[in-house]
């Protein structure tokens, strides 16, 4: 099992991400319903792990911080939804 | 401490609902198109096939032809402009409109190397009816992602194309009231309905 994924937060910004080309920080922040400093340790983790690419810019003079799925968080995601399919498949066979 | 073995079967089950409540929330987001470009390029299309009517099928020429190229090209450099200015300052850009965006721009491309093919592949009104072809493949396209008004639009598009064939007293007429019907009151309703979404929000 994916321990990066098992956090609701993270797997949130994953699922988020998966339907869009990228996302900014405030949507995702809308999206999850969590703090600016717990989302942004949440997407720091995510970086590192190389499963989201971060890009910075300046939107009308302010800076906007987005994140799109690399193919790596996606193949982990993949995964991780497969993995636990076969838990609950053994769950429900028990 | 193995994992697998820290996840029961009811947390897995709670994990991929979660998993299917957010992409189903991702899915329902409505699609929003810039209802003014519809506008711009439906009106300065129909102008063009009106003015080609009153010159009787020959080249259009006049005041009309004019005004509807002019307003075309400045179609033409708003949707630049407007996708640039939209692109940059969304927050969000969901997969769908990029992979819709993209059937677009094939759609069009085709059609724009098919209006360079006058007047030997495309002649008279051919010429004509080829933009309201890709007009209404463009509206059949996002009305298969799910808008009904867009399928209305490319029904009234096609209608038109069939309606000026087998009734060919006044095709121009015909034509442009396809794209007055398919492109400019559906461009209208797309702005009252961007309108009404953003005094919510």
């Amino acid at each position: 099992m994916n321990e990066l994924l098992l956090s609701k937060i993270r797997l949130s910004v994953i699922a988020e991400l998966l339907g869009s080309e990228w996302v900014a920080f405030s949507e995702l922040q809308r999206a999850t319903q969590t703090t600016n400093g717990n989302l942004g340790a949440h997407l720091a983790k995510l970086v590192d792990a190389d499963y989201i690419a971060e890009e910075k810019s300046f939107v009308n003079r302010r800076p906007q911080t987005r994140y799109s799925l690399t193919r790596t968080g996606r193949d982990a995601f993949v995964r991780h939804v497969r993995e636990m399919q076969s838990l609950l498949e053994q769950g429900n066979a028990s | 401490m193995d994992k697998n073995m820290a996840m029961d079967a009811e947390q897995a089950r709670e994990h991929l609902e979660m998993v299917d409540r957010i992409l189903r929330q991702a899915d329902e987001r409505p699609y929003r198109p810039m209802g003014g470009l519809y506008v711009a390029w439906g009106l300065g299309a129909a102008l063009v096939e009106i003015a080609g009517q009153f010159a009787s099928g020959g080249p259009p020429a006049g005041p009309l032809a004019i005004a509807g190229s002019i307003i075309l090209f400045g179609s033409l450099l708003y949707t630049v402009a407007v996708s640039v200015l939209a692109r940059r300052n969304a927050s969000r850009i969901p997969a769908s409109e990029v992979r819709m965006g993209k059937v677009m721009g094939a759609v069009w491309l085709c059609i724009f190397v098919a209006a360079l093919c006058q007047p030997h592949m495309f002649a008279s009104w051919a010429a004509a009816a080829i933009w309201n072809l890709g007009a209404a493949i463009s509206m059949l396209v996002i009305g298969f992602f799910g808008d009904r008004r867009a399928l209305f639009g490319a029904i009234a598009l096609l209608a038109s194309v069939l309606v000026a064939n087998y009734w060919f007293v006044y095709p121009g007429f015909v034509l442009a009231g396809g794209f007055l019907v398919g492109y400019v009151a559906i461009g209208v309703l797309y702005m009252i309905q961007n309108a009404r979404s953003a005094a919510c929000e």
